[in-house]
């Protein structure tokens, strides 16, 4: 946990909840927090959410089961878009069921169906493994707000009743199957031990591991 | 709930799995959070996060997790 400056360190770090805020309850101890530090400024006018690529954001969004709003715009009209859908990603129909992304070329719709030769907000469904995806709605940019929280909650509705909710394991399992592999900028593994190295043995693909190609059976980055 | 209270930002870019000493990935399930429902709306780069900390005065949870296990995409 830090403090408002992003500096102050609030708890010690640690990989489970249980050792950052305590085993009474991770909700009772961020109640804490927040009464240490009651918002000075409109919630409802909090940022809208970025990612740094969309290849992120498409992963992201596939791994939360949640649609992923994409806002396709020339450079010049991002900024204004930025301050305009404050106040749809913050109603309370839409926070906490989608991701954004803000992108202004055409490289997205590399893996992506259905998509058309205008810029827009495009609604997208993330495929199984966050490397593919479907266009669901994609709305002009000078849509209102209105209209754009109307299309998101069918969106989300649609994806709710017609995806399958993951299992980690046999998700994990079953894109190892099939060669599922995302490069990524850091080593891949675990550091169970603490020690601020990815684990060699026991905490990387050993044996009874997913696909049993043994601990760094790909090459690091 | 969580989202009224705590400022929250994901770091897409390290390590593997979220939970301490506990499950490992061979044994983890589904989410608890059903398909559509509200959860975390997360920050997912930290010059966002900060900016709305520092906007709105609130603290931030900060989570490092990945968006795959073993090279498996589409998973925290």
């Amino acid at each position: 946990m830090l403090a408002p400056d992003g500096q102050e360190w609030l708890s010690r770090a640690s990989r489970g909840p249980e050792q950052v805020l305590g085993r009474s309850g991770a909700t009772q101890a961020l109640n804490r927090f927040a009464l240490m530090y009651p918002a000075k400024a409109n919630t409802k006018d909090a940022f809208v959410q970025d990612f740094h690529s969309f290849r992120q954001a498409l992963n992201v969004a596939s791994a939360d089961q949640r649609v992923l709003v994409l806002v396709n715009a020339p450079a010049e009209q991002e900024a204004k878009l930025r301050e305009s859908l404050r106040s749809v990603a913050n109603d309370g129909a839409v926070i906490g069921r989608f991701h954004f992304d803000f992108d202004q070329g055409t490289q997205w719709k590399t893996n992506i169906d259905g998509t058309s030769d205008k810029s827009g907000i495009v609604l997208i469904r993330p495929g199984e493994f966050g490397l593919k995806g479907k266009v669901l709605k994609q709305l002009p940019l000078d849509t209102e707000n209105e209209q754009i929280i109307a299309s998101m909650q069918k969106a989300n509705d649609q994806f709710a009743a017609t995806t399958e909710k993951k299992v980690y394991s046999q998700h994990v399992a079953k894109g190892t199957r099939q060669g599922v592999y995302f490069e990524g900028a850091v080593p891949y593994g675990e550091d169970r031990d603490g020690d601020g190295q990815v684990d060699r043995r026991g905490g990387g693909r050993g044996r009874g591991g997913f696909g049993g190609r043994g601990a760094g059976g790909r090459p690091t980055p | 709930m969580i989202t009224r209270f705590a400022f929250t930002l994901c770091l897409v870019t390290l390590g593997c799995a979220v939970f301490a000493q506990g499950p490992r990935p061979s044994n983890l399930g589904a989410s608890s959070l059903d398909l559509g429902e509200s959860g975390i709306q997360w920050y997912t780069t930290w010059e966002s996060a900060e900016a709305e900390a520092k906007r709105s005065g609130r603290a931030i949870m900060f989570v490092a997790a990945a968006t795959q296990c073993h090279g498996v995409s589409g998973v925290f």
